[in-house]
């Protein structure tokens, strides 16, 4: 890997990365939307990001990860369930992870 | 402290914490990445310029793993580019948020999973606004401060997976994103199509599963439709 080559990437990934933001603000921008429509389309952006959430939670790319991740991450999703602050679910995944880890389950 | 001061009036106590929440986990993400990108052999210059230039996080996990697997960084740049389609969903879904002026150019580099979720959890556009300005250019601080740190840090630290740091990530995004599901019906295509992404994830190329998780969506206009 030479300095020229990563430099080339990481534009090649910048770019590419900008062109899907802009396009979608753009084209969003253009659209005109009944209530039921962003109503839907926020719906689609939850499901997204939670759909992030568990593939991130169970998966190093496209291999099961373990046991450790996912039990810590449902952990918190229990935590979000209950209503608890953000500091607590997020400190509830990373120590339930860590203390399985400890315990010698991956 | 003027902008804290009028995020703090205007968003109150409760929303000014959970920015500041969600960028302290960002920047611990960030350390992570720092690590990561230092243990791969890509040199602090080009964990930076990846931080502030490309800004979305699982892409860069990616891309300097996949560097550090020796796949060259141009083909590197082109799977991990995939990971960021959903930008453009969120693009279109903010679109309203951020109105028609110049300004919508430097937000759109802001778009990233946490501020989305943050936004659009608000009951106003003017919440919606601010709280997306100030999440999207908090992380644009520290995720690049998190990427410096790990990359200095490298070596010296225990491996994050220790502390359970990559647990972070998903905690945070279903932090944010579950209070935005209120209705059963929507419980229920949230669950369908989370589902739906964890099993597609092998089949498909990195970050296309959770698009696919969006085909339950229209689930959600067929029930009102059939309710009329």
């Amino acid at each position: 890997m030479t300095s020229l080559s990563l430099v080339l990437g990481v534009m090649v990934l910048a770019t590419a990365t900008y062109t899907f933001r802009i396009s979608g603000v753009l084209l969003g921008s253009r659209a005109t939307l009944t209530s039921q429509a962003t109503t839907t389309l926020n719906l689609g952006t939850t499901v997204l990001l939670l759909a992030v959430a568990a593939t991130a939670a169970l998966y190093d790319g496209s291999q099961l990860d373990g046991f450790a991740r996912p039990l810590g991450v449902l952990a918190a999703a229990a935590c979000a369930l209950w209503k608890q602050p953000i500091i607590v679910t997020v400190l509830v995944a990373a120590i339930v992870t860590a203390g399985l880890r400890a315990l010698g389950l991956n | 402290m003027l902008v804290m001061r009028s995020l703090y009036r205007t968003v109150g106590s409760g929303g000014t914490r959970n920015i500041v929440l969600v960028c302290l986990s960002v920047l611990i993400m960030g350390i992570s990445y720092g690590l990561a990108a230092n243990t791969a052999g890509v040199p602090l210059w080009g964990n930076i310029l990846l931080a502030v230039l490309v800004l979305a996080g699982s892409s860069e996990f990616l891309f300097v793993a996949a560097v550090g697997a020796g796949v060259p960084p141009i083909l590197a740049a082109a799977t991990s580019a995939l990971v960021n389609t959903r930008h453009l969903v969120f693009g279109f879904t903010l679109a309203k948020i951020l109105g028609k002026g110049g300004r919508r150019w430097i937000a759109a580099h802001l778009i990233n999973d946490e501020a989305v979720a943050l936004a659009i959890a608000e009951p106003t556009p003017e919440r919606r606004r601010l709280l997306y300005w100030a999440t999207g250019l908090g992380i644009l601080l520290v995720w690049p401060v998190g990427a410096l740190l790990g990359g200095l840090l490298g070596g010296i630290v225990p491996d994050p997976r220790v502390l359970g740091i990559d647990a972070v990530l998903p905690a945070v995004l279903i932090a944010v994103a579950i209070p935005a599901l209120k209705e059963r019906p929507a419980i229920a295509i949230a669950t369908l199509g989370t589902g739906l992404a964890i099993i597609l994830t092998p089949f498909v190329p990195a970050g296309i599963a959770p698009i696919l998780a969006l085909t339950t969506v229209p689930l959600a206009m067929i029930r009102k439709r059939v309710q009329v």
